[in-house]
């Protein structure tokens, strides 16, 4: 018995949903505990004084790269059947832009103003209507978009593809890219902690 | 001593250093074994729709089954073939030379999974099912410009799918050969191609 268990068939779609949900509700549990459920603490990422959402993030992409990394080499999971977002280069660094301009004025991302609306955070179910709103526009002006929305495809592609490099040596060039990125962010918040301090 | 210095880091330091391991571990495995223990033993199934469709033109000896249901192959079905749907299937035992398929690789997979062991040596399961028998034997799409090297496959192709009475479309894209040069001993099983159902996506 071999992951992804969906498209093995070793489960169906009602299951497949069914298993969606209980990690869907641990994801955001677990948001809320980090801390990611309050719209001072998202903002503090940006004016440098608390990184959590950076090495909860990043954690979050090694731990889950490690272990995919693992499963995989054991042969018990098939990346093949791994569904991956398609890249679109510029696309994607505008939506980033617009992600991230949001993040900023709004306090939330999508998930963590989910997050947020559970806790009954006024400012977070605002964020979830301008979030729907968002995604009503965006769908009212996709004939319009859609030229650039399919601009510079790369395809379904992953790092290891396109850098040519074994799959392991990538593991391990994230995971350092991330540990060295902790020890700095740590010193980059004692730093501003001082600066206040004074 | 060792024990000692261990606990007097904090938790953090400790995960850091598991992942530093874990990462470390697995640098070292993708250079000594890149491919992992999931291929060790295993047999690959697979015969490709231009292998198979030279054996039905040469008229070898062997059963050619459709797993699918009496509609479907009624619809449409490989020449030669006969139609034992996957449920029966199941439960039969074949002495000669076996080659199964079905629409994609669904049925086909799920037969040989169970069935896998007791099956013996001489199974196969065409690649890609009748989707590309259809794709990439009757009407493939082959690129104008043919390299050199690539020439003897692309004719045997081109003269396949006349045989079978199929047609075929010129592309400017020499990436439309790939598809012919898999080594299907190195191939999983193509992901299933479900139309209707959850289209998965990204958060």
């Amino acid at each position: 018995m071999n992951g992804p268990f969906y498209e093995n068939g070793w489960i169906g779609e009602e299951a497949s949903l069914l298993i969606a949900l209980i990690i869907g509700l641990a994801f955001g549990f677990f948001l809320e505990r980090a801390g990611l459920g309050s719209a001072r603490k998202l903002a503090a990422q940006f004016y440098g004084s608390d990184l959590t959402v950076f090495k909860m993030m990043f954690t979050a992409i090694i731990t889950a790269m490690i272990g995919v990394y693992w499963l995989s080499w054991f042969g018990l999971l098939n990346l093949d059947l791994v569904y991956l977002t398609p890249t679109y280069v510029m696309p994607q660094i505008i939506g980033g832009l617009v992600f991230g301009i949001g993040f900023i004025v709004g306090g939330y991302c999508p998930g963590t103003s989910c997050v947020a609306s559970a806790t009954g955070s006024i400012d977070g179910i605002v964020n979830v209507v301008g979030l729907l709103l968002g995604i009503l526009l965006f769908g009212e002006l996709y004939p319009y978009l859609e030229t650039f929305y399919n601009s510079t495809p790369l395809g379904q592609t992953t790092m290891v593809q396109y850098f040519e490099l074994p799959a392991g040596l990538m593991v391990f060039i994230l995971v350092m890219v991330a540990l060295g990125g902790f020890w700095l962010s740590e010193k980059f918040e004692a730093l501003n902690a001082s600066n206040e301090g004074e | 001593m060792k024990v000692n210095k261990l606990s007097g880091l904090s938790l953090n330091k400790r995960l850091a250093g598991l992942a530093f391991v874990l990462a470390a571990s697995a640098m070292v495995a993708s250079f000594v074994a890149p491919e992992g223990l999931k291929n060790e033993n295993e047999r690959r199934p697979f015969i490709s729709v231009v292998t198979l469709a030279n054996a039905i033109k040469n008229r070898e000896e062997f059963l050619l089954i459709d797993l699918r249901d009496a509609e479907a192959y009624e619809e449409f079905h490989l020449p030669s073939a006969e139609n034992i749907p996957y449920d029966s299937a199941l439960a039969m035992d074949f002495e000669s030379k076996v080659i199964f398929y079905s629409g994609d690789d669904y049925l086909a997979k799920r037969l040989w999974e169970k069935r896998h062991e007791s099956l013996g040596p001489n199974t196969m399961v065409l690649y890609g099912g009748v989707h590309d028998w259809y794709e990439k034997l009757l009407y493939p799409e082959l690129p104008i410009n043919i390299p050199e090297e690539h020439k003897t496959m692309v004719n045997q192709v081109i003269e396949l799918s006349t045989y079978y009475g199929g047609q075929i479309e010129f592309v400017e894209s020499q990436e439309v050969l790939e598809y012919y040069e898999y080594d299907l001993n190195k191939k999983y099983w193509p992901g299933a191609k479900r139309t209707n159902g959850l289209v998965r996506k990204g958060c």
